[in-house]
């Protein structure tokens, strides 16, 4: 461990004395890369690990899967090598049907496949996932900083006292009291989702994104207030740089590190609390859907949600660390020297 | 005080007095503090931790923040009051007249931007004139002024990636962009290792001639006053004990306090096995000041008067004052003076 923090600070040294900002850059982009295709191999792994628990259970339907599609490429590599029909086979046949026939498998002959059920409900959650979350730091960010000024003031106790009752606040009493006062008594909003209505987006996306909020803005709150001690802050007060740009450059940067890096957790949590949001709302998004498959038991249905949420969520990650190494310098160069390490890390991690 | 050369006071602190508001009562960190910096003199502020050098510094250029609260006093920057000045106002004077370096340069640079966007932004908010270019070459330029081999490189360079040694340079180069009148060096070597103070400290005494610039040099070393200082302002508790040339310091200080600080400086001919010398005692507790003398519990030389009464400001020679009942007993009637 000592170890590897030593080489990458050297690292970092050797990058500093290249000076060389555009080869930084190009690195960056090879890391973006190099991380994307990583989320082959990651997916692979918990697909297998997934895919052992769920054949195991008892009446799996997993292990009922027949290894033989009816004359594909891998049928007759299977009748070539005589292959068996046990755990290893089948797990080969249910990732090839993925990749060649975008297949995620049937429970009943007569269902049509997983892909066409939830192409639309898909859709539904990333839009209730990314416009949480896009309140979520739209407002969570400036009410903290705000706050941060306001240090002991009227406006950040007021302040203090929301975030604190409504991270304290579970999703679902949200959406419960929400409902009963906006769509009940006031009957502003549809209490239901209606397709063709935007509006009904409105109630679920305020339910996710209150406790994001809530958190980011404490979050923000903290930070900022801890940046404000930095001597840099008063170094740059002494230099005769308008307050402005002291508190909405400088500041802010600085403030916002822990905020970003503390991101991809924050979207994991949102993305969860999209799953109770969409039941009580009846939003028909991949949460609603994947409660109902494991309700009936249907094992290729609930691999298969898993398996797209994953796929959601890294990508949400990615997109997180990709703008921490935009605010944090240190990190950018990290990304451009030590790629291999970093990954493994993380997929460990 | 200089009555004779007051035409050319470009600083002048009178009765300045700050406070922190703490759980545990008043903190008086300053005290009713008066000294005067000329125009290109060179104004050493000495004194031991937490006898308010950097506070006083600080309040000048207005960068206190609560708890600390100033109760009194003015800070005339030609001629012109600059105490309690809004935020707006002071940018006017911060870095374009009155611009400072601080003691931990490691930790004065933002770490997310480069040094480079950091000094032209200097530039920019102080100079409206000057274009990005400008800003850029005059930044470098300077940065060569500091004696840095490779200016345009360490432009696109993070703080981080640089050693104290050469922060502290670069802060002493951004501090010197727009040509002020005053520069507040807060203890710039303290955290530096001796062969890179003395770098320093040549390459701020050449700026320093060269730009006929006035500096209030903070320190509790009194190598480094002897070096570059043309006046000294011995602070002890909040308090100016004793002012006076560096002469004067030197070689006939008055306050007991000043001459046992004297006494403390480590010689090279002492031998090693001795350990090193230190004043007994701790400083006076700043929230509970007594009625008498800062210094009077641990003067080896206090009387009854030194707890009961505070001492006058005596007048020793012209330019040089000390507060102590020692030189007051003196100029009032010749009795009891200390062989010291």
């Amino acid at each position: 461990m000592s170890a590897r923090v030593g080489m990458s600070s050297d690292a970092e040294k050797r990058a500093g004395k290249k000076g060389n900002r555009t080869g930084v850059r190009l690195k960056v982009a090879r890391y973006i890369i190099k991380r994307t295709l990583l989320f082959i191999p990651a997916i692979l792994v918990i697909l297998f690990i997934l895919y052992t628990l769920i054949y195991f259970l008892p009446g799996s339907r997993m292990a009922m899967m027949p290894i033989s599609r009816g004359g594909d490429a891998l049928d007759s590599l299977f009748t070539s090598i005589s292959a068996p029909d046990n755990f290893f086979t089948k797990f080969v046949r249910y990732i090839y049907n993925i990749i060649a026939h975008r297949d995620f498998g049937r429970s009943t002959p007569s269902s049509a496949g997983l892909m066409s059920d939830i192409a639309y409900r898909i859709k539904n959650t990333l839009l209730l996932l990314l416009t949480g979350v896009g309140a979520t730091i739209v407002v969570g960010v400036p009410l903290g900083i705000y706050a941060a000024l306001r240090k002991g003031r009227a406006a950040d106790r007021v302040v203090s006292v929301i975030t604190v009752f409504l991270s304290a606040l579970p999703p679902y009493t949200v959406a419960i009291v929400l409902a009963i006062v906006i769509c009940v008594r006031l009957s502003l909003l549809p209490v239901t989702h209606v397709a063709s209505d935007p509006k009904a987006y409105i109630l679920p996306t305020v339910t996710i994104a209150l406790g994001g909020i809530a958190s980011v803005a404490r979050m923000a709150r903290s930070s900022m207030l801890e940046v404000l001690e930095q001597p840099y802050i008063t170094a740059l007060r002494s230099k005769g740089l308008p307050e402005r740009s002291v508190i909405l450059k400088h500041a802010l940067k600085n403030a916002m590190i822990p905020v970003i890096s503390a991101l991809g957790g924050l979207i994991a949590q949102l993305l969860c609390g999209t799953f109770v949001v969409e039941n009580f709302f009846m939003v028909p998004g991949l949460g609603s859907f994947m409660l109902n498959s494991l309700s009936v038991r249907d094992h290729f249905e609930i691999l298969g949600c898993a398996v797209i949420l994953i796929i959601i969520l890294m990508c949400m990650n990615l997109v997180s660390d990709i703008l921490y190494g935009f605010v944090n310098p240190k990190i950018r160069l990290r990304y451009a020297e030590k790629p291999a390490r970093r990954k493994r890390k993380e997929a460990a991690g | 005080m200089d009555k004779d050369s007051m035409s050319d006071i470009l600083l002048d602190v009178r009765e300045l007095d700050v406070s922190f508001d703490t759980h545990t009562g008043k903190l008086h960190a300053v005290n009713k503090i008066s000294y005067a910096v000329r125009e290109g003199e060179v104004m050493g502020l000495v004194g031991e931790s937490g006898s308010g050098k950097t506070v006083s510094s600080y309040s000048i250029l207005g960068l206190l923040k609560p708890p600390a609260v100033i109760n009194g006093g003015r800070v005339l920057y030609k001629g012109r009051d600059i105490l309690g000045l809004s935020n707006k106002e002071a940018a006017a004077i911060r870095g374009r007249e009155i611009s400072m370096i601080f003691q931990n340069p490691m930790s004065c640079f933002d770490p997310v931007f480069t040094i480079g966007s950091q000094m032209t932004e200097t530039v920019l908010a102080n100079d409206k004139t000057a274009s990005k270019a400008e800003a850029a070459a005059r930044s470098i330029d300077m940065l060569r002024e500091v004696s840095i081999r490779n200016p345009g490189q360490l432009m696109r360079r993070y703080s981080y990636e640089l050693s104290g040694g050469m922060l502290q340079r670069v802060m002493i180069a951004m501090a010197l962009l727009c040509k002020p009148k005053l520069l507040i060096a807060d203890e710039p070597t303290t955290a530096l290792d001796v062969t890179i103070q003395a770098a320093i400290i040549q390459i701020l005494k050449k700026l320093q001639k060269q730009h006929n610039m006035a500096m209030l040099y903070i320190t509790h070393n009194f190598g480094i006053v002897a070096e570059i200082c043309d006046r000294v302002s011995v602070m002890c508790g909040g308090y100016i004990v004793e002012q006076g040339s560096t002469d004067d310091i030197f070689y006939s200080s008055a306050h007991p306090y000043t001459q046992l600080l004297m006494k403390m400086v480590p010689r090279m001919d002492t031998p090693l096995s001795e350990p090193l010398p230190y004043i007994e005692g701790l400083p006076s507790d700043p929230t509970a000041l007594g009625e008498g003398c800062v210094f009077c519990t641990r003067c080896p030389y206090s009387r009854d008067i030194c707890r009961e009464k505070k001492p006058p400001e005596v007048s020793l020679a012209p330019g040089h004052t000390a507060s102590c009942w020692l030189r007051a007993d003196n100029a009032s009637a010749e009795s009891g003076r200390p062989s010291v």
